[in-house]
């Protein structure tokens, strides 16, 4: 209790220190403004499991209980949402075991947002619940659902853990970058092949949403972590955790072997090298020639700085994980669609690849760590600085760009090749505002790189979701500008008149991004001193 | 008025952060061609000082020269002129050995094939030619101090800046540095200015000294100056150090009662 109340202590004035009351103030303002934007969702969910469980009693449970499950294990793979509070690293010098800090991490897991936004829902069951057979089976519902956060935050805490310790193994990254994509791809298969599966048998049998929800839930009841929680909360569940101290033992063990686990190989990961010795010392290629990349129309000093951000793309792992993500999980997601034609598979491509746009350039400088103070020190102009950090930016992006599309093409090469100009062009117009958005936040919002795991890569906060939202906002209105223009022109020159928007407004984002970089050289100037400040700190908290 | 016989000239500089004073008006010149020593007790505006020498801090006031020019307006020609080795290092961690070499030598104008020949020469020297191709990120203390003294020294500069240089040095490493700086200075007339809290090496080495106390300038001049300031005689430079910043000669423990009592037997 004393490692938790001091963990907790610290916690609350590491947030503090971190934030101005000012910054606070907009904080609080910005998650309400979310909270009530997302509220149709989980007020809604919450008034769903309400109804069920008023209605079925206890039968309901384990169709909330599942849903809500897959709710936290999508979003927190999807948006990359796994977090710790802290890191073992930097506690180990203190008397405090493993197991504590471990466990402080799992309590404190349940503070994420997409947890927060589960509990209308559990709450709301299990208030059916009472209300249908009364208080007692109500409280005993919730003691089940509360079941239900510990094993799937004791879950995602465990592969956090070995996530970790894998990537503090330089093959082993690989290893864990696969691990990390392929949980995430096999819940996503797996969520498509059973609803596909479900709605073929309503198909044939006419569609009924009751026999639906109940095949769902005989569906979630065979998972051992939706199935058990469920019956310990008196869920009337069939096999064998139809057995309430066989529910119970399996709950238990669902939470204590991977908080078990899961301490031990955070306890042994800490053991492991430290940061700088985790980059294996290899053999570089000594290159002939300047050190500079011969890019034409560049100065010598730009030459040299992007020859430098390139090696560094090339030996950090997050930054190979990055650009290789993107790509893959729209191919991913557009092999999945399947042939038809539905808007979807232009659209849902178009709008990973934008969506995803704001939130990598936001710490353009973070990777550079205290290498900060060197480019600082040396004699480059600051407009050198910016230019080469963007000209290297937006070559990963369009080259990322340029593969998805050519695969896109080459599955669908009729639905593609007609749009493909309008496309392109469209895209490199959100992808331009977005360097200029990216560069500025980068430099009026340093963050330092942490390098653990895939997540938390950004800013976050009121001028990371601001930069995200400008983007999307901007991506819309490409889209808005294309849809005004085909309305107005005949139908037979659709196709020419959204190439002419797109190129107009790629023109426009282009001369904006290059008018804004000697805005951005003046802040680079500017904020220097806090870029080294934020940037070269070896003491982080 | 810049007086081309000084590497270094501030007058009345100083620096706040966030309303409070580092450096107060801080006066000091540095004779070209001089080791100086630049002292001063933890937190009293040495590394202030440097940031604001080398372009990465901006001066709250009062002005300063580097090798003749302004530290504001004309500062990538003072990067140009000069090596610094600053306090932590702050190397490329993603480049290898012999890539951050050449990287600083061309940025410093240096040709490709100049770069490539100081750089073995340089890897050489500081006996890092086995370890050239590996990452910096692999490197020892040790290493990243001789990699750093390198990049600083590629592209010949007339003045270097090296805070704390001797800090986690072996006995051997620290010899050796001292014998290239006063080697520098006496065929290349370099002017080092260095911080340092190994006062014994200070005094061996440096031709001028300056103490820091509070963001002022306390003392400064050769030893022999500072010595006849003092009251003369033959006082060690640790003697004078700690009479100028004004620290009593026996503190430790003060206010520790617990930790002054013997233990009890467990």
């Amino acid at each position: 209790m004393r490692t938790f109340r001091l963990l907790l202590w610290l916690r609350w004035r590491l947030a503090m220190n971190a934030t101005t009351g000012k910054s606070r103030w907009a904080m609080a303002a910005l998650t309400t403004l979310l909270a009530l934007a997302f509220a149709p969702l989980y007020v809604g969910a919450a008034i769903f499991s309400f109804t069920g469980g008023s209605n079925h009693g206890t039968g309901a449970l384990t169709l909330v209980f599942g849903l809500a499950q897959l709710c936290i294990l999508w979003v927190s793979l999807l948006a990359g949402a796994l977090g710790r509070s802290f890191e073992l690293d930097k506690l180990k010098r203190y008397p405090f075991r493993p197991f504590e800090v471990y466990g402080f991490n799992l309590l404190a897991s349940f503070t994420e947002p997409v947890i927060l936004m589960t509990l209308p829902s559990l709450v709301g069951v299990s208030l059916g619940v009472a209300r249908h057979d009364g208080w007692l089976a109500g409280l005993t519902a919730a003691a089940g659902a509360l079941l239900l956060l510990l094993i799937t935050a004791s879950a995602l805490q465990l592969l956090l853990a070995i996530l970790d310790d894998f990537l503090r193994r330089e093959w082993m990254r690989y290893v864990a970058a696969f691990l990390f994509t392929g949980t995430f791809l096999a819940i996503q298969l797996g969520v498509r092949g059973s609803s596909r599966r479900l709605a073929d048998q309503a198909r044939q049998a006419g569609f009924d949403p009751a026999k639906l929800l109940k095949d769902i839930g005989v569906m979630f009841e065979h998972l051992p972590s939706v199935g058990a929680p469920a019956a310990v909360g008196g869920a009337p569940v069939s096999g064998p955790f139809g057995e309430p101290v066989l529910a119970f033992t399996a709950s238990a063990v669902l939470v204590l072997v991977p908080l078990w686990l899961g301490s031990r190989v955070m306890a042994r990961a800490v053991t492991r090298e430290t940061l700088a010795g985790r980059v294996r010392p290899r053999a570089a290629r000594a290159t002939r020639g300047s050190f500079g990349l011969r890019w034409p129309g560049l100065t010598a000093p730009q030459r040299l700085l992007l020859a430098r951000e390139w090696l560094y793309a090339q030996r950090t792992p997050a930054l190979l994980y990055q650009a290789a993500i993107v790509p893959l999980s729209v191919v991913f997601v557009s092999v999945l669609g399947g042939a038809r034609e539905t808007g979807f598979d232009t659209i849902l491509p178009m709008f990973i690849m934008t969506g995803t746009l704001a939130s990598r350039n936001l710490a353009l400088w973070s990777y550079d760590g205290p290498g900060i103070r060197t480019l600082f020190l040396m004699p480059f102009t600051p407009r050198d600085l910016v230019l080469s950090k963007n000209l290297s930016w937006l070559t990963s992006t369009f080259a990322e760009a340029g593969f998805t599309f050519a695969v896109l093409t080459a599955l669908r090469p009729g639905r593609f090749l007609p749009m493909l100009p309008m496309l392109v062009t469209g895209f490199a117009a959100v992808t331009f505002t977005a360097a200029a958005v990216g560069t500025w936040v980068s430099i009026a919002h340093p963050m330092k790189f942490q390098e653990r795991g895939f997540t938390r890569r950004s800013p976050g906060g009121v001028t990371g979701l601001l930069a995200y939202l400008v983007v999307l906002v901007v991506g819309a209105g490409v889209v808005l500008a294309v849809m005004a223009a085909r309305s107005l022109t005949p139908d037979a020159h659709d196709g020419v008149m959204s190439f002419a928007v797109t190129s107009l407004l790629l023109a426009a984002s282009a001369a904006i991004w290059w008018l804004a970089m000697d805005r951005h050289a003046d802040e680079l100037e500017r904020r220097r001193e806090k870029m080294i400040d934020v940037l070269a700190k070896t003491a982080d908290a | 008025m810049a007086d081309d016989s000084l590497a270094i000239q501030t007058h009345q500089l100083s620096r706040t952060f966030g309303g409070q004073l580092a450096l107060d008006g801080l006066t000091l010149e540095v004779p070209e061609g001089s080791i100086f020593g630049f002292l001063g007790p933890n937190g009293a505006g040495k590394s202030t000082t440097i940031n604001i020498l080398t372009g990465l801090l901006a001066p709250s006031g009062g002005s300063a020269r580097v090798l003749g020019f302004d530290v504001e307006s004309q500062v990538l020609d003072i990067k140009r002129r000069i090596g610094v080795v600053p306090d932590g290092l702050h190397l490329f961690e993603r480049l290898s050995g012999e890539e951050h070499l050449r990287f600083v030598g061309e940025a410093h104008g240096l040709s490709a094939a100049e770069a490539r020949q100081r750089t073995g020469q340089l890897l050489e020297a500081m006996d890092l030619t086995a370890d050239a191709n590996k990452l910096v990120a692999g490197y020892s203390h040790g290493m990243r101090k001789k990699l750093a003294l390198s990049c600083a020294l590629i592209h010949d500069p007339r003045l270097l800046f090296l805070d704390e240089p001797f800090e986690g040095v072996d006995a051997v490493a620290t010899r050796e540095l001292r014998d290239l700086l006063q080697k520098l200075v006496a065929t290349r007339r370099v002017t080092v200015f260095l911080t340092s809290h190994v006062l014994e090496v200070v005094e061996r080495l440096c031709t001028h000294v300056g103490i820091i106390a509070k963001g002022r300038l306390a003392a400064s001049g050769t030893l022999d100056e500072l010595r006849r300031g003092g009251g003369g005689g033959s006082r060690s430079l640790e003697e004078l150090f700690l009479d100028t910043v004004g620290a009593p000669r026996d503190s430790a423990g003060t206010g520790l009662s617990w930790l002054a009592r013997e233990r009890d037997a467990e």
